[in-house]
């Protein structure tokens, strides 16, 4: 046998593949449409800085076109700074998780202790799973070394000399480039012993998940991690910086966080706190998916656009002759709002006072804190959005069925119910539906969120009960059988069971086997 | 029982275990589980009782260790696909875009029968007669503005 292996299974993405014909899908040649239409240049409401290279005529992966770009400057200048004036750098930025929590970076870094004595790890999550959300595979794939920048100016900071990169199985392209491009930087003397003479050592790896959702869950990660299952981790501690990787401190921080890492050390704290709002701060990258003429990306300063302005302007606003129905704003784990529905919203006045405003979604400013009052959240930053086409008992279907085949099976009220409610919601497709469904579907959500290990409880659950709230009436169209009397008190006949009865032997140390006789029965 | 010691692993593929492996602090190779099967799974096409007791004997763990890794994560399959195994994205956006449709289209066009939702639960992958063409359905693919999405992987 020779010691050559076959050719690496090569794996190509077939976007927008059409229903009708899927010829072009099974022939060998690349997808009928090729690369979508790239959103270059960006729209006049965006502001780029993490994605200011995505879709860039010209722009390669590589780290040539990265360094003429004046990649890893801030590298250079981070490594002149103390480990601390970093860290109350990102604390002054405010910058918040993009990964769908939005906790404080900062303050998540700050539980590292300045004298750890145990090694510090750095998890980068690149499990990018939430429905709705492809912001990290653009990074990963175009601006890998972005990423590796942003990684590297944390390690410092955090006194981590070992990083792991947890890729999602279903990116193979994405852990090529990025082993590429590590490769590259160790090349450069940004990765390894000594980087850049500054005395510091730090190594990254590639860990490739096999397509499981709760692994972007941080405890469930480093289970993953690990080398086991993917079952997250019992709180407290709460934080993986108490115990994580290996019983080590260990901050998992997102992608899109990490990048951001970068553009704080650039602008300095307290100038990345001017982008966006206040506890809101600088940029975020918003994925726009579902009924609109436009979907894709778009990086905006927290808060500067509206949900009307993100859909009807930036995504090109609904298909011809439609209307808007729904909007899931971060991911498919949020809340969905009705496109009629009022809000109250508190605003917070310069002068510190707060006043109260009626609107309408399209008036939400798209922030962590707009989204939360509104009783949703910004989540990943997945937004979808429903046409009035829609059948929402379909769509909620369709979200329960996800949830029910990705719940690690850990918690029985999770794993129970949200396989529950997905058979809830086939049978009032299926039109048997009966007039108690949506009230034992927002029973079932209710005994799900706030019993569970990790926050998937709350992310299967948060749909369903919204769903059922929000469009009551499609709800009850579909549910409409009267609820079946209960079935008779099981009977069986006594011949049955004396046909049904197995002969046994009764044997010397089955109790009263003295009394049984020889015609022995269980 | 599998026998792990009659396996020929390539040099090649041994090789590039032992990569990964390394990447890990000594004390904990069992990290090294899902590396090994995904490099596996590469190059056999699937991962099979043998690979469990191999990889279980390689990183000094018992064979459930590497099992329950195995049918926990969807990706790691205990049956060969086919040649071309496409993923079809099911979820929200894809689904909205007629991912499904490509999925009845594609099984139509390929004479594949689909399993039933029961079945489909614990073997996902429908095969083809002649091994050609295997398909699946999956979660999101994280390319939801390009739906519907597809994921072939030719061996």
């Amino acid at each position: 046998m020779s010691g050559q292996l076959p050719h690496r299974a090569s794996v190509q993405l077939r976007e927008k593949v059409n229903p009708e014909s899927v010829a072009d899908l099974l022939g060998n040649r690349e997808s009928a449409i090729g690369n979508p239409e790239l959103a270059w240049p960006p729209h006049p409401l965006e502001h780029r800085l993490v994605y200011k290279n995505i879709g860039r005529p010209g722009w390669t992966s590589d780290i040539d076109c990265y360094l003429r770009d004046g990649g890893y400057e801030q590298l250079r200048q981070a490594l002149t700074l103390s480990r601390d004036d970093i860290v109350n750098k990102v604390k002054n930025s405010g910058l918040r998780g993009r990964g769908g929590a939005g906790f404080s970076c900062g303050l998540k870094w700050s539980f590292i202790k300045p004298d750890e004595k145990r090694p510090v790890y750095l998890i980068c999550n690149a499990d990018e799973s939430e429905p709705g959300t492809f912001k990290d595979r653009y990074i990963i794939h175009e601006d890998p070394h972005q990423l590796l920048e942003g990684m590297l100016i944390s390690c410092y900071a955090l006194n981590a000399h070992t990083a792991y990169i947890y890729i999602r199985g279903e990116f193979p392209e994405g852990a090529t480039i990025l082993e590429r491009a590590i490769e590259e930087a160790r090349q450069h003397n940004f990765l390894g012993k000594n980087i850049l003479g500054s005395g510091f050592d730090v190594e990254f790896y590639i860990h490739r998940g096999a397509g499981a959702y709760i692994c972007g869950e941080e405890t469930g990660l480093i289970e993953s991690l690990e080398g086991k299952r993917g079952y997250p981790r019992i709180k407290p501690p709460y934080f993986p910086a108490v115990l994580g990787l290996y019983m080590c401190p260990t901050i998992v921080n997102n992608v899109e966080t990490l990048c951001n890492i970068k553009h704080i050390i650039a602008m300095g704290g307290a100038e990345y706190a001017r982008l966006g709002r206040p506890n809101n701060t600088g940029t975020r990258v918003l994925c726009v998916s579902g009924d609109v003429q436009r979907p894709g990306y778009f990086e905006v300063e927290v808060g500067a656009v509206t949900m009307g302005q993100l859909i009807h302007e930036m995504a090109g606003g609904l298909r011809l002759g439609r209307k808007l129905k729904a909007v899931i704003p971060g991911g498919s784990s949020a809340k969905v709002l009705r496109a009629d529905e009022r809000l109250k919203l508190k605003e917070r006045q310069t002068d510190g006072s707060t006043v109260e405003r009626e609107i309408s979604i399209d008036d939400i400013p798209m922030d962590f804190d707009s989204l939360a009052a509104a009783g949703s959240m910004a989540g990943s930053g997945g937004v979808i959005v429903l046409d009035d086409s829609r059948d929402m008992v379909w769509a909620l279907n369709n979200i329960n069925k996800f949830y029910a085949h990705e719940s690690c099976g850990q918690c029985t009220p999770c794993r129970e119910g949200s396989l529950w409610m997905q058979k809830i919601t086939d049978r009032m497709l299926r039109g048997g539906g009966v007039v108690e469904d949506p009230k034992t579907l927002k029973t079932i959500g209710d005994n799900i969120a706030g019993r569970t290990i990790c926050a998937f409880g709350e992310a299967c659950a948060w749909p369903t009960q919204s769903f059922v709230e929000k469009f009551p009436e499609e709800f009850a169209a579909r549910a409409q059988k009267p609820v079946p009397p209960p079935l008779p008190p099981e009977y069986t006949p006594d011949e049955l069971i004396e046909e049904e009865s197995i002969p046994t032997v009764p044997m010397a140390h089955d109790p009263g086997w003295e009394k049984a006789g020889a015609r022995g029965t269980i | 029982m599998a026998d792990a010691t009659r396996i020929q692993i390539p040099a090649e593929l041994e090789r590039r275990m032992d990569a990964a492996i390394a990447r890990y602090p000594s004390e904990h190779r069992r990290s090294a589980a899902m590396p090994l099967l995904h490099l596996w799974q590469e190059h056999f096409g699937f991962i099979g009782d043998e690979a469990i007791f191999w990889i279980a004997e390689k990183l000094d763990l018992q064979p459930i260790n590497i099992l329950e890794v195995v049918t926990f994560y969807p990706m790691f399959r205990q049956h060969p696909a086919g040649k071309t195994h496409i993923r079809i994205c099911r979820t929200l956006s894809c689904g909205m875009a007629g991912g499904l449709e490509v999925m009845g289209n594609l099984c139509a066009s390929l004479g594949i029968q689909r399993p039933s939702d029961s079945e489909e639960t614990h073997n996902p992958i429908a095969v083809s007669a002649d091994g050609t063409y295997s398909v699946e359905f999956v979660e999101c693919l994280a390319s939801c503005h390009t739906a519907p999405v597809c994921n072939c992987a030719r061996r």
